[in-house]
Parts: C-alpha cells; structure tokens; sequence
C-alpha cells in the first residue's frame, strides 16, 4: 500500500525511500489485476503515462526510460 | 555583531536524505512544521539534494530567469514558485540543501542569530576544507573573495541562506555548493545580483574538492554546533519500489497504467510497492508485478532513488 495514504497514530511524520525500476513485458501477455488495489488498467505512450502520473518521482522514471529507450 | 546562533541546548531530529524532488521537499517541510508546532516535539535538520530547479522566492520575477521555460524543461530544469524570501535560485545535484525546521517560540525568537548561525555552521564547513568564506553586508549567504585566486575573480557565493518564517517556525534554510553544475546559475541572475558570481568547491579546489557526503557530514557537524542542536533518534524513511512496466508496441514503448481502486487512493500509477523484511530491492520488483498484474518480466535498474 502505498505510505501516502496511510494514516498512523502517533503524530511523526513518515518519509519513505523509493528504488525505481523499469521491466520489459511480453507484448501479448494477459494482464491480471489484483481487484483490492486495481480497478482498470491501459497501457499508454510516454506522453499519456507522463501526464497520467501523478507524483513528481513517477513522472520522472518515464522520462528516464523514454531517455534511455530513445538512445537505444 | 550581535550573536551567532544558539547557546542552550534544544533537542532535533536528523533527517538525511539522497534525492528529494523539490516538491516532495515541500510536502516534507509542510509536514515538519506542522509537527514542531507541538514545543514539546523536537526541532528537524533535514538534509538532501534537490532535483535541477529553479526556484524563485517572494521578491523574484520570471524575468531573473533569462530563458525561455520550454528551454528549461528540454534540459530537465524545472521551476517553481516557494514562499521563502529572496528571489531566483538554483538547486541541483552536487548542492546540499539543509532545512532547519525550527520553532523559535520559548526563548530563541532571533531569526537573525538563526541566519549567522546558519552561515557561520558553511563558513567552518569550507575552512575545514581550506577555502576562506566570509559574510557581506547586505548579501545574505557566505561569499568567497576568487580575485585573490585568479584573474577576473571577484565575490563569489558558496552558500545561500532563504528562509520562511510563520509564527516563530522556519521552513527553507540553506544550500551549499559542492559540486553543482554551475552553468545552471548563468541562466539565471542569481539571488538578484548581477555583478556577482557563484562558486562551489569543485570550482575552488578541482578534483581536491570532498565529494557530497563527506561535505555534508562536515555540514551536519557545524550546523549541530553553531544551532545548538542535540540529535535525538528518530524514525528510519520506510523503503519502497517501483517497476515501470512496459512493452514494445508496434507504434512504440507502451507503459502499463493501473488505477488504484478508490480506497487506495483513485490515482494512475505503474508497478509499485513496499518492501518486506528480508526483501532486495529487486524481489520485490517482481513480487509486486506478479501480485498487481500477474506478468512477469527483465528488470533494469533506473538511475532514480528518491525520498518523499
């Protein structure tokens, strides 16, 4: 689950560390949402998934993998 | 004069960061200053380095910044507003950003002995180092005299000081150059001065410079000193992973969007998830796609590892 919506009951404010990742899919493999944390899925080009992210990190690891499939 | 810093002991808790997007910084400071509202919670000294950004304090315009925002985004250069004083900055990798989240409240209500404290902890810093920095009246932030040096110098600023304060608790602080890309600062009239220049230890010493973490340990070292700052334990960041998930389309790379149901939040995201005890980074890549999409796939490594 993700810490920004986790609310604690002592007052200190929690920071969380994220290691970032891409991983490469076969084209044609079924996609299986976990129905408790995913309601509906798409896949999308740089520029949808870019706008459709909504924190600041996030948006930076699909500018990385354009970055470095471009060159590729 | 009147003093520098603080004398009585105040307990703080140290918050050491690697990359911190600037807006994430943001949300972190709000955070703070809203928990040492309560005088009965400790101070914070947080400590990170920023993504490349321009920020322009209360007194700057866009016209300090002396090229075009789509040139800006095109080399990864982001620019933000802030409610600090001041006006036009520039924060990046190789700078080290200190926040002193402090409440003034119960006897310290000085901002300005915060301020020389907050200079003096970067002046010993760059002694310890061999430079030589100094105050300049009028001009907040430690300076360095580079005429001495070489020819063309003139003053030069290490450090920046830009604070806010809102009701005796300060959010900002400072940043001190390491080793930062300065050209960055030339599309910019730094801090509102145009016939000064900006420095760093890298520009001063070359390749005798200290890299960022032993700089940033002297840091930490000074500013504890010069604020009087007595380091409490506090809470370890929790570790998180991402796995952008992707495929080759036949129009191009295609990244896999999930919608978080409305309890977790209703946003887009791609693979994402906390480690367990006992986890790498990377089992817990893969735990999570096979759990959040059933696929599995080659991970890579992105060159990204971020607070928030």
């Amino acid at each position: 689950m993700d810490s920004s919506i986790i609310h604690f009951p002592d007052p200190e404010p929690r920071f969380n560390t994220e290691t970032c990742f891409h991983m490469e899919v076969p084209y044609d493999a079924p996609v299986q949402l976990a129905p408790d944390e995913h309601s509906e899925f798409k896949w999308c080009g740089f520029d949808e998934a870019h706008d459709l992210m909504r924190w600041e990190g996030s948006k930076a690891s699909v500018q990385l993998l354009r970055r470095k499939l471009e060159r590729a | 004069m009147s003093k520098i810093g603080f004398d009585t002991p105040r307990p703080a808790q140290l918050r050491r960061f690697n990359t911190v997007f600037y807006t994430a910084g943001l949300r972190m400071q709000r955070a703070l200053a809203e928990y040492v509202k309560d005088a009965e919670n400790p101070d914070q000294l947080v400590i990170l380095s920023h993504n490349p950004v321009f920020t322009l304090g209360r007194n700057a315009t866009m016209a300090d910044i002396h090229v075009s925002p789509e040139f800006c985004g095109q080399n990864g250069v982001e620019i933000q507003a802030t409610d600090r004083g001041g006006e036009v900055t520039y924060h990046g990798p190789g700078q080290i950003v200190v926040y002193p989240i402090c409440n003034l409240a119960g006897g310290r209500q000085d901002v300005g002995r915060l301020v020389r404290g907050l200079e003096e902890a970067m002046i010993r810093t760059a002694a310890t180092f061999g430079v030589t920095a100094d105050r300049l009246k009028g001009a907040p932030g430690i300076w360095v005299d580079t005429a001495r040096s070489r020819k063309g110098g003139g003053l030069e600023k290490l450090g920046a000081v830009g604070l806010h304060l809102s009701r005796w608790i300060t959010t900002h602080g400072i940043a001190f150059n390491v080793a930062p890309n300065l050209a960055h600062f030339g599309w910019i009239t730094p801090c509102g001065f145009t016939d000064k220049g900006v420095c760093s230890l890298r520009s001063l010493l070359g390749d005798t410079a200290p890299d960022f973490e032993t700089a940033a340990d002297q840091l930490q070292r000074h500013l504890c000193e010069c604020l009087s700052l007595d380091i409490q334990p506090s809470r370890k960041p929790s570790q998180s992973v991402s796995a952008l998930t992707w495929r080759q389309g036949p129009d191009g790379p295609e990244i896999l969007m999930m919608l978080r149901v409305p309890n977790h939040g209703f946003w887009w995201q791609s693979v994402t998830g906390m480690m367990e005890p006992g986890e790498s980074c990377e089992e817990t890549a893969h735990r999570e796609l096979r759990e959040e999409t059933g696929l599995t796939g080659k991970l890579t490594p992105l060159p990204l590892k971020h607070s928030f």
